[in-house]
Protein backbone atom coordinates (compact mmCIF):
# COMPACT_ATOMS: atom_id res chain seq x y z
CA UNK A 1 0.00 0.00 0.00
CA UNK A 2 2.75 2.31 0.85
CA UNK A 3 4.92 1.28 -2.09
CA UNK A 4 1.59 1.81 -4.45
CA UNK A 5 1.45 5.42 -2.93
CA UNK A 6 4.92 6.41 -2.87
CA UNK A 7 4.90 5.37 -6.99
CA UNK A 8 2.61 7.72 -7.26
CA UNK A 9 4.53 10.60 -6.22
CA UNK A 10 6.92 12.33 -8.74
CA UNK A 11 10.69 11.88 -7.62
CA UNK A 12 11.17 15.78 -8.32
CA UNK A 13 8.63 17.11 -5.57
CA UNK A 14 9.76 14.03 -3.22
CA UNK A 15 13.33 15.33 -3.44
CA UNK A 16 12.42 19.17 -3.37
CA UNK A 17 10.42 18.39 -0.69
CA UNK A 18 13.69 16.33 0.98
CA UNK A 19 15.94 19.08 0.22
CA UNK A 20 13.45 21.29 2.28
CA UNK A 21 13.07 19.26 5.39
CA UNK A 22 16.75 18.99 5.31
CA UNK A 23 17.18 22.92 5.34
CA UNK A 24 14.37 23.27 7.97
CA UNK A 25 16.53 20.58 10.14
CA UNK A 26 19.93 22.78 9.59
CA UNK A 27 17.47 26.15 10.80
CA UNK A 28 16.45 24.15 13.62
CA UNK A 29 19.95 23.06 14.44
CA UNK A 30 21.48 26.34 13.95
CA UNK A 31 19.00 27.67 16.62
CA UNK A 32 19.45 24.97 18.85
CA UNK A 33 22.43 25.66 19.53
CA UNK A 34 22.77 29.15 19.61
CA UNK A 35 20.49 28.66 22.36
CA UNK A 36 22.58 26.17 24.39
CA UNK A 37 25.49 28.17 23.54
CA UNK A 38 23.53 31.48 24.95
CA UNK A 39 22.14 29.54 27.93
CA UNK A 40 26.48 28.38 28.70
CA UNK A 41 27.52 32.30 28.55
CA UNK A 42 24.75 33.27 30.81
CA UNK A 43 25.53 30.77 33.38
CA UNK A 44 28.95 31.65 32.96
CA UNK A 45 28.39 35.32 33.86
CA UNK A 46 26.36 34.49 36.52
CA UNK A 47 29.50 32.38 38.14
CA UNK A 48 31.47 35.24 38.18
CA UNK A 49 28.83 37.43 39.47
CA UNK A 50 28.26 35.19 42.28
CA UNK A 51 32.44 34.98 42.41
CA UNK A 52 32.40 38.54 42.74
CA UNK A 53 30.15 38.15 46.15
CA UNK A 54 31.98 35.57 47.45
CA UNK A 55 35.04 37.68 47.03
CA UNK A 56 33.65 40.51 48.00
CA UNK A 57 32.62 39.26 51.55
CA UNK A 58 35.69 36.99 52.15
CA UNK A 59 37.63 40.71 52.18
CA UNK A 60 35.29 41.71 54.45
CA UNK A 61 35.96 38.92 56.69
CA UNK A 62 39.67 38.61 56.23
CA UNK A 63 41.63 39.11 59.64
CA UNK A 64 44.80 40.87 57.63
CA UNK A 65 43.78 43.71 56.84
CA UNK A 66 41.69 46.70 58.75
CA UNK A 67 39.12 48.69 55.81
CA UNK A 68 38.60 52.01 56.71
CA UNK A 69 35.03 53.06 56.21
CA UNK A 70 35.37 54.13 52.43
CA UNK A 71 36.47 50.79 51.01
CA UNK A 72 34.49 48.46 52.87
CA UNK A 73 31.11 50.82 51.53
CA UNK A 74 32.63 50.22 48.28
CA UNK A 75 32.90 46.50 49.16
CA UNK A 76 29.53 46.41 50.25
CA UNK A 77 28.35 48.48 46.50
CA UNK A 78 30.09 46.08 44.71
CA UNK A 79 28.03 42.97 46.57
CA UNK A 80 24.82 44.87 45.63
CA UNK A 81 25.49 45.62 42.36
CA UNK A 82 26.75 42.09 41.79
CA UNK A 83 23.94 40.57 43.67
CA UNK A 84 21.44 42.58 41.65
CA UNK A 85 23.10 41.27 38.16
CA UNK A 86 22.59 37.63 39.58
CA UNK A 87 18.58 38.39 40.66
CA UNK A 88 18.07 39.90 37.15
CA UNK A 89 19.44 36.55 35.35
CA UNK A 90 17.97 34.81 37.23
CA UNK A 91 14.43 36.38 36.82
CA UNK A 92 15.28 35.91 33.05
CA UNK A 93 15.91 32.81 32.97
CA UNK A 94 12.80 31.64 34.70
CA UNK A 95 10.73 33.48 32.44
CA UNK A 96 13.19 32.32 29.23
CA UNK A 97 11.94 29.11 30.72
CA UNK A 98 8.14 29.53 31.17
CA UNK A 99 8.41 30.74 27.36
CA UNK A 100 10.07 28.21 26.29
CA UNK A 101 7.93 25.48 27.52
CA UNK A 102 5.14 27.61 26.69
CA UNK A 103 3.82 28.20 30.47
CA UNK A 104 4.09 31.61 30.71
CA UNK A 105 0.75 32.52 31.51
CA UNK A 106 -0.17 36.21 31.55
CA UNK A 107 -3.16 37.76 33.34
CA UNK A 108 -4.59 40.32 31.40
CA UNK A 109 -7.21 42.75 33.27
CA UNK A 110 -7.62 46.29 33.49
CA UNK A 111 -4.92 48.55 34.84
CA UNK A 112 -3.33 51.50 35.35
CA UNK A 113 -0.51 52.47 33.09
CA UNK A 114 1.05 55.30 34.56
CA UNK A 115 0.93 53.16 38.08
CA UNK A 116 3.16 50.60 36.11
CA UNK A 117 5.15 53.01 34.57
CA UNK A 118 6.68 54.67 37.54
CA UNK A 119 6.98 50.97 39.50
CA UNK A 120 8.93 50.19 36.08
CA UNK A 121 11.33 53.75 36.19
CA UNK A 122 11.39 53.17 39.79
CA UNK A 123 13.36 50.15 39.88
CA UNK A 124 15.79 51.13 36.50
CA UNK A 125 16.06 54.21 39.64
CA UNK A 126 17.57 51.97 41.95
CA UNK A 127 19.22 50.14 39.94
CA UNK A 128 21.01 53.14 38.04
CA UNK A 129 20.50 55.78 40.48
CA UNK A 130 23.48 58.10 38.99
CA UNK A 131 22.47 57.75 35.65
CA UNK A 132 18.70 57.75 35.50
CA UNK A 133 16.40 59.65 36.93
CA UNK A 134 13.43 59.98 34.53
CA UNK A 135 10.04 60.85 35.76
CA UNK A 136 6.98 60.72 33.74
CA UNK A 137 5.08 63.97 32.86
CA UNK A 138 2.03 63.96 35.30
CA UNK A 139 -0.72 63.41 33.75
CA UNK A 140 -4.41 62.19 34.99
CA UNK A 141 -5.19 58.46 34.41
CA UNK A 142 -7.53 57.63 31.87
CA UNK A 143 -9.35 54.44 30.43
CA UNK A 144 -7.20 51.34 31.99
CA UNK A 145 -5.23 49.24 29.97
CA UNK A 146 -5.46 45.57 29.28
CA UNK A 147 -2.49 43.94 30.79
CA UNK A 148 -0.85 41.99 32.98
CA UNK A 149 0.43 44.35 35.40
CA UNK A 150 3.57 41.89 36.83
CA UNK A 151 5.22 41.28 33.77
CA UNK A 152 4.52 44.51 31.81
CA UNK A 153 6.46 46.03 34.51
CA UNK A 154 8.92 43.63 34.35
CA UNK A 155 9.07 44.24 30.57
CA UNK A 156 9.41 47.74 30.46
CA UNK A 157 11.83 48.28 33.26
CA UNK A 158 14.07 45.56 31.47
CA UNK A 159 13.15 47.62 28.28
CA UNK A 160 14.39 50.74 29.96
CA UNK A 161 17.66 49.19 31.36
CA UNK A 162 18.68 48.12 28.10
CA UNK A 163 18.40 51.48 26.77
CA UNK A 164 20.37 52.77 29.44
CA UNK A 165 23.08 50.06 28.83
CA UNK A 166 23.53 50.74 25.35
CA UNK A 167 22.90 54.95 25.68
CA UNK A 168 25.93 56.76 25.89
CA UNK A 169 23.55 59.69 27.33
CA UNK A 170 20.96 58.11 29.25
CA UNK A 171 20.35 60.87 31.94
CA UNK A 172 18.99 62.82 28.51
CA UNK A 173 16.18 60.41 28.07
CA UNK A 174 12.53 61.59 28.26
CA UNK A 175 9.25 59.74 28.54
CA UNK A 176 5.60 60.73 27.69
CA UNK A 177 2.00 58.92 27.91
CA UNK A 178 -0.53 59.78 25.34
CA UNK A 179 -3.81 58.45 25.84
CA UNK A 180 -5.58 57.84 22.01
CA UNK A 181 -8.73 56.16 20.60
CA UNK A 182 -8.26 52.68 21.63
CA UNK A 183 -5.21 52.27 23.27
CA UNK A 184 -2.02 54.40 25.30
CA UNK A 185 1.09 55.49 23.72
CA UNK A 186 4.38 55.39 25.82
CA UNK A 187 7.01 57.38 23.61
CA UNK A 188 10.68 56.83 24.95
CA UNK A 189 12.42 60.04 23.50
CA UNK A 190 16.27 61.13 22.80
CA UNK A 191 17.29 57.94 22.26
CA UNK A 192 20.22 57.45 19.49
CA UNK A 193 19.88 56.16 15.85
CA UNK A 194 21.99 53.15 16.86
CA UNK A 195 19.96 52.12 19.45
CA UNK A 196 16.58 52.77 17.63
CA UNK A 197 17.50 50.41 14.79
CA UNK A 198 18.95 47.79 17.36
CA UNK A 199 15.43 47.69 18.86
CA UNK A 200 12.92 48.23 15.68
CA UNK A 201 15.78 45.49 13.77
CA UNK A 202 15.57 42.89 17.05
CA UNK A 203 11.61 43.32 17.34
CA UNK A 204 11.23 42.51 13.66
CA UNK A 205 13.12 39.39 13.63
CA UNK A 206 11.29 35.66 14.29
CA UNK A 207 11.60 35.62 18.28
CA UNK A 208 14.50 32.44 17.66
CA UNK A 209 16.24 34.51 15.67
CA UNK A 210 17.51 36.68 18.14
CA UNK A 211 19.53 33.78 19.67
CA UNK A 212 21.49 34.28 16.66
CA UNK A 213 21.91 37.97 16.79
CA UNK A 214 25.59 38.81 16.06
CA UNK A 215 26.30 42.10 17.76
CA UNK A 216 24.48 41.50 20.81
CA UNK A 217 25.78 40.37 24.13
CA UNK A 218 24.33 36.80 25.81
CA UNK A 219 22.64 38.53 28.17
CA UNK A 220 21.33 41.69 26.15
CA UNK A 221 20.03 38.79 23.86
CA UNK A 222 17.94 37.01 26.95
CA UNK A 223 16.43 40.49 28.03
CA UNK A 224 15.41 41.19 24.06
CA UNK A 225 13.91 37.86 24.16
CA UNK A 226 11.84 38.22 27.05
CA UNK A 227 10.58 41.64 26.42
CA UNK A 228 9.44 41.11 22.62
CA UNK A 229 7.69 38.11 23.85
CA UNK A 230 5.61 39.39 27.35
CA UNK A 231 4.98 42.40 24.04
CA UNK A 232 3.75 39.82 21.38
CA UNK A 233 1.44 38.35 24.28
CA UNK A 234 -0.26 41.13 25.07
CA UNK A 235 -0.50 42.40 22.02
CA UNK A 236 1.95 45.47 22.63
CA UNK A 237 3.46 47.17 19.18
CA UNK A 238 6.54 48.61 19.22
CA UNK A 239 7.26 51.81 16.39
CA UNK A 240 9.40 54.47 15.57
CA UNK A 241 8.09 57.49 15.45
CA UNK A 242 9.49 58.84 12.22
CA UNK A 243 6.10 59.58 10.98
CA UNK A 244 5.21 62.20 13.44
CA UNK A 245 8.52 63.59 12.32
CA UNK A 246 10.29 62.42 15.92
CA UNK A 247 13.72 60.80 14.62
CA UNK A 248 14.72 60.05 18.16
CA UNK A 249 11.65 58.67 19.71
CA UNK A 250 10.07 54.86 19.90
CA UNK A 251 6.59 54.36 21.16
CA UNK A 252 4.97 51.52 22.82
CA UNK A 253 1.44 51.07 21.88
CA UNK A 254 -0.75 49.30 24.68
CA UNK A 255 -4.15 48.41 24.20
CA UNK A 256 -6.80 49.98 26.70
CA UNK A 257 -9.83 48.96 27.41
CA UNK A 258 -13.50 49.57 25.60
CA UNK A 259 -15.77 51.90 27.07
CA UNK B 1 60.90 46.48 36.70
CA UNK B 2 58.28 46.82 39.33
CA UNK B 3 58.23 44.33 41.55
CA UNK B 4 54.61 44.42 42.51
CA UNK B 5 53.05 46.13 39.51
CA UNK B 6 49.96 43.57 38.46
CA UNK B 7 47.66 43.91 35.26
CA UNK B 8 44.27 42.76 35.82
CA UNK B 9 42.23 41.57 32.50
CA UNK B 10 38.47 40.90 32.40
CA UNK B 11 34.97 42.70 31.12
CA UNK B 12 33.45 42.27 34.13
CA UNK B 13 33.61 45.75 36.33
CA UNK B 14 32.51 44.49 39.89
CA UNK B 15 35.48 41.16 39.70
CA UNK B 16 37.79 44.23 38.60
CA UNK B 17 37.33 46.26 41.34
CA UNK B 18 37.03 43.92 43.89
CA UNK B 19 40.49 42.49 43.37
CA UNK B 20 41.97 45.94 42.42
CA UNK B 21 40.49 47.25 45.98
CA UNK B 22 42.41 44.57 48.02
CA UNK B 23 45.37 44.26 46.15
CA UNK B 24 45.87 48.14 46.35
CA UNK B 25 45.06 47.80 49.78
CA UNK B 26 48.15 45.14 50.39
CA UNK B 27 50.20 47.35 48.64
CA UNK B 28 50.46 45.86 44.71
CA UNK B 29 50.74 48.74 41.92
CA UNK B 30 47.66 47.75 39.96
CA UNK B 31 46.30 48.48 36.22
CA UNK B 32 43.55 47.60 34.72
CA UNK B 33 42.34 46.52 31.13
CA UNK B 34 38.70 45.76 29.71
CA UNK B 35 39.44 43.70 26.55
CA UNK B 36 42.73 42.73 24.26
CA UNK B 37 43.19 46.25 22.93
CA UNK B 38 43.72 48.00 26.54
CA UNK B 39 45.81 44.95 27.60
CA UNK B 40 47.81 44.90 24.74
CA UNK B 41 48.60 48.70 25.11
CA UNK B 42 49.17 47.89 28.53
CA UNK B 43 51.81 44.61 27.76
CA UNK B 44 53.52 47.03 25.40
CA UNK B 45 54.37 50.06 27.61
CA UNK B 46 54.43 48.32 31.25
CA UNK B 47 57.04 46.39 33.16
CA UNK B 48 54.17 44.07 34.71
CA UNK B 49 55.94 41.55 37.54
CA UNK B 50 52.30 39.74 37.34
CA UNK B 51 49.11 39.01 34.92
CA UNK B 52 45.46 38.22 35.88
CA UNK B 53 43.32 36.89 33.07
CA UNK B 54 39.61 36.60 33.45
CA UNK B 55 39.01 34.23 30.19
CA UNK B 56 35.25 34.65 30.52
CA UNK B 57 34.57 37.47 28.60
CA UNK B 58 30.85 37.74 27.71
CA UNK B 59 31.64 39.46 23.86
CA UNK B 60 32.75 35.77 21.60
CA UNK B 61 35.59 38.33 19.88
CA UNK B 62 37.11 38.32 22.80
CA UNK B 63 39.23 34.89 22.83
CA UNK B 64 41.52 35.05 26.57
CA UNK B 65 43.71 32.93 25.00
CA UNK B 66 44.73 34.74 22.39
CA UNK B 67 45.77 37.66 25.34
CA UNK B 68 47.77 34.48 26.89
CA UNK B 69 49.66 34.17 23.79
CA UNK B 70 50.40 37.83 23.31
CA UNK B 71 52.05 38.46 26.70
CA UNK B 72 53.68 35.16 26.43
CA UNK B 73 55.20 37.00 22.86
CA UNK B 74 56.22 39.98 25.45
CA UNK B 75 56.71 39.02 28.62
CA UNK B 76 58.14 36.33 30.81
CA UNK B 77 56.09 37.10 33.92
CA UNK B 78 53.84 34.81 35.80
CA UNK B 79 50.40 34.83 34.23
CA UNK B 80 47.69 33.54 36.64
CA UNK B 81 44.01 32.90 34.83
CA UNK B 82 40.59 33.22 36.64
CA UNK B 83 37.44 31.07 34.96
CA UNK B 84 34.10 30.03 35.57
CA UNK B 85 35.12 26.87 33.31
CA UNK B 86 36.90 23.94 35.54
CA UNK B 87 37.30 21.61 32.81
CA UNK B 88 40.96 19.84 32.51
CA UNK B 89 40.85 20.66 28.37
CA UNK B 90 40.57 24.15 29.31
CA UNK B 91 42.90 24.37 32.14
CA UNK B 92 45.74 22.82 29.81
CA UNK B 93 44.99 25.03 26.92
CA UNK B 94 45.31 27.72 28.69
CA UNK B 95 48.81 26.08 30.41
CA UNK B 96 49.86 24.94 27.09
CA UNK B 97 49.41 29.15 25.65
CA UNK B 98 51.56 29.96 28.35
CA UNK B 99 49.72 30.40 31.46
CA UNK B 100 51.35 29.79 35.18
CA UNK B 101 48.25 29.09 37.20
CA UNK B 102 44.68 28.27 36.80
CA UNK B 103 41.98 29.31 39.94
CA UNK B 104 38.70 28.14 39.35
CA UNK B 105 35.68 30.50 40.36
CA UNK B 106 34.06 31.12 42.58
CA UNK B 107 36.96 31.81 45.02
CA UNK B 108 37.80 33.05 48.79
CA UNK B 109 40.27 36.33 48.64
CA UNK B 110 42.52 34.23 50.84
CA UNK B 111 43.12 31.91 48.24
CA UNK B 112 43.31 34.61 45.49
CA UNK B 113 46.43 36.43 47.37
CA UNK B 114 48.68 33.36 48.45
CA UNK B 115 48.30 32.89 44.08
CA UNK B 116 49.56 36.06 43.76
CA UNK B 117 52.10 36.11 46.53
CA UNK B 118 53.21 32.98 45.26
CA UNK B 119 53.40 33.66 41.56
CA UNK B 120 55.19 37.15 42.66
CA UNK B 121 57.33 34.89 44.79
CA UNK B 122 58.49 32.93 42.14
CA UNK B 123 59.27 35.52 39.60
CA UNK B 124 61.29 37.25 41.48
CA UNK B 125 63.28 34.13 43.01
CA UNK B 126 63.55 33.57 39.12
CA UNK B 127 64.42 37.13 38.78
CA UNK B 128 67.47 37.13 41.09
CA UNK B 129 68.90 33.72 40.17
CA UNK B 130 69.33 35.59 36.70
CA UNK B 131 71.15 38.02 37.94
CA UNK B 132 73.51 36.24 40.54
CA UNK B 133 74.33 32.60 38.94
CA UNK B 134 73.75 32.11 35.10
CA UNK B 135 75.86 28.95 35.10
CA UNK B 136 74.61 27.04 38.64
CA UNK B 137 70.98 26.39 39.15
CA UNK B 138 70.62 25.69 43.31
CA UNK B 139 67.71 23.61 44.60
CA UNK B 140 68.73 22.88 48.15
CA UNK B 141 71.22 20.07 47.72
CA UNK B 142 70.57 19.46 44.02
CA UNK B 143 72.79 21.48 41.88
CA UNK B 144 72.50 22.15 37.86
CA UNK B 145 75.86 22.81 36.22
CA UNK B 146 74.09 24.23 33.05
CA UNK B 147 77.53 25.28 31.22
CA UNK B 148 78.96 21.61 31.74
CA UNK B 149 75.64 19.74 31.72
CA UNK B 150 76.14 17.79 35.20
CA UNK B 151 73.99 17.25 38.08
CA UNK B 152 75.01 17.39 41.71
CA UNK B 153 73.26 15.83 44.56
CA UNK B 154 74.96 16.29 48.16
CA UNK B 155 77.93 17.03 46.32
CA UNK B 156 77.93 13.99 44.40
CA UNK B 157 77.93 13.99 40.66
CA UNK B 158 74.84 12.03 39.32
CA UNK B 159 75.00 10.59 35.63
CA UNK B 160 72.37 11.42 33.28
CA UNK B 161 71.38 10.68 29.54
CA UNK B 162 71.31 13.48 27.60
CA UNK B 163 67.65 13.82 27.34
CA UNK B 164 67.27 13.05 31.24
CA UNK B 165 69.08 16.47 31.70
CA UNK B 166 67.18 18.02 29.05
CA UNK B 167 63.94 17.22 30.91
CA UNK B 168 65.23 17.89 34.02
CA UNK B 169 67.06 21.24 33.41
CA UNK B 170 63.76 22.85 30.83
CA UNK B 171 61.52 21.89 34.26
CA UNK B 172 63.99 23.31 36.80
CA UNK B 173 63.64 26.56 33.73
CA UNK B 174 60.18 26.67 34.60
CA UNK B 175 60.12 25.96 38.25
CA UNK B 176 57.25 26.99 39.96
CA UNK B 177 54.89 26.49 36.62
CA UNK B 178 52.98 23.64 35.76
CA UNK B 179 54.02 22.15 32.61
CA UNK B 180 51.70 20.25 30.47
CA UNK B 181 52.75 17.19 29.22
CA UNK B 182 52.04 17.93 25.69
CA UNK B 183 54.51 21.16 26.42
CA UNK B 184 57.14 18.61 27.56
CA UNK B 185 56.83 16.09 25.19
CA UNK B 186 56.96 18.96 22.11
CA UNK B 187 59.98 20.88 24.08
CA UNK B 188 62.22 17.70 24.77
CA UNK B 189 61.04 14.88 22.01
CA UNK B 190 60.02 17.14 19.40
CA UNK B 191 56.91 18.97 17.82
CA UNK B 192 55.30 15.89 16.38
CA UNK B 193 55.17 14.08 20.10
CA UNK B 194 52.23 15.31 22.66
CA UNK B 195 50.06 12.17 23.59
CA UNK B 196 52.98 9.75 24.51
CA UNK B 197 52.45 10.27 28.12
CA UNK B 198 53.77 7.03 28.78
CA UNK B 199 57.38 8.19 28.21
CA UNK B 200 57.30 10.77 30.40
CA UNK B 201 56.10 8.45 33.19
CA UNK B 202 59.15 6.31 32.85
CA UNK B 203 61.72 9.33 32.64
CA UNK B 204 60.51 11.21 35.81
CA UNK B 205 60.47 8.38 37.54
CA UNK B 206 64.32 7.64 36.77
CA UNK B 207 64.74 11.53 37.12
CA UNK B 208 63.74 11.12 40.46
CA UNK B 209 65.12 8.03 41.17
CA UNK B 210 68.17 9.88 41.00
CA UNK B 211 67.76 13.28 42.52
CA UNK B 212 64.58 12.66 45.48
CA UNK B 213 65.74 11.64 49.01
CA UNK B 214 62.58 9.54 48.63
CA UNK B 215 60.70 9.18 45.28
CA UNK B 216 57.78 7.96 46.21
CA UNK B 217 57.29 11.46 48.01
CA UNK B 218 59.01 13.98 45.83
CA UNK B 219 60.05 17.69 46.46
CA UNK B 220 61.82 18.33 43.02
CA UNK B 221 59.21 17.18 40.15
CA UNK B 222 55.29 17.12 41.83
CA UNK B 223 52.92 15.89 39.70
CA UNK B 224 49.80 17.69 38.71
CA UNK B 225 47.62 15.20 38.15
CA UNK B 226 45.89 14.52 34.91
CA UNK B 227 48.18 17.81 33.45
CA UNK B 228 51.61 17.61 33.87
CA UNK B 229 54.83 18.20 36.32
CA UNK B 230 56.50 21.21 38.85
CA UNK B 231 59.25 21.53 39.36
CA UNK B 232 59.28 22.03 43.17
CA UNK B 233 56.44 22.30 45.75
CA UNK B 234 55.31 25.80 46.76
CA UNK B 235 56.70 25.09 50.34
CA UNK B 236 59.97 24.10 48.79
CA UNK B 237 60.55 27.58 46.89
CA UNK B 238 60.04 29.28 49.83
Amino acid sequence: MADKHMSNLDPKDLETQLLGMQEEIENLTIANQSFWSLLVNVSKKMQVSSAVIKASVSSLLSNDILWDGSTQNELLEIIDSSSNQLSRQVMLLTILSKIESESLSLKSEPNDIQEILSISLGIVGRNYPEIFSVKPAAIKSGRPVIVDYEYLSIALSLLLEFIVETEKKPQDLTITTIELEDHWVIGISELSKDCINMLLNVFDLETDLIYQHQSLLPTKKIMLYVIKNIFELQSIQIENCLEIGKPTCISLKIPAANT
Amino acid sequence: MKEKSILLVSDELNLLRTLRRNLISRGYEVSVALDDKEASHFISSLDTSLFIICLDFETVELNGLEIIREIREKSEAPIIVISAVGSENLKIEALDFGADDYLVIPFGMEEFLARVRSALRRWSSQMADHQIEENIMIFGKLHIYTNIHQVNVDGKKIHFTPLEYDLLYFLAQNRGRVVTHRELLRKIWGPEYGDEREYLRVFISQIRKKIEIDPASPVHIVTEPRIGYRFGSDDYLK
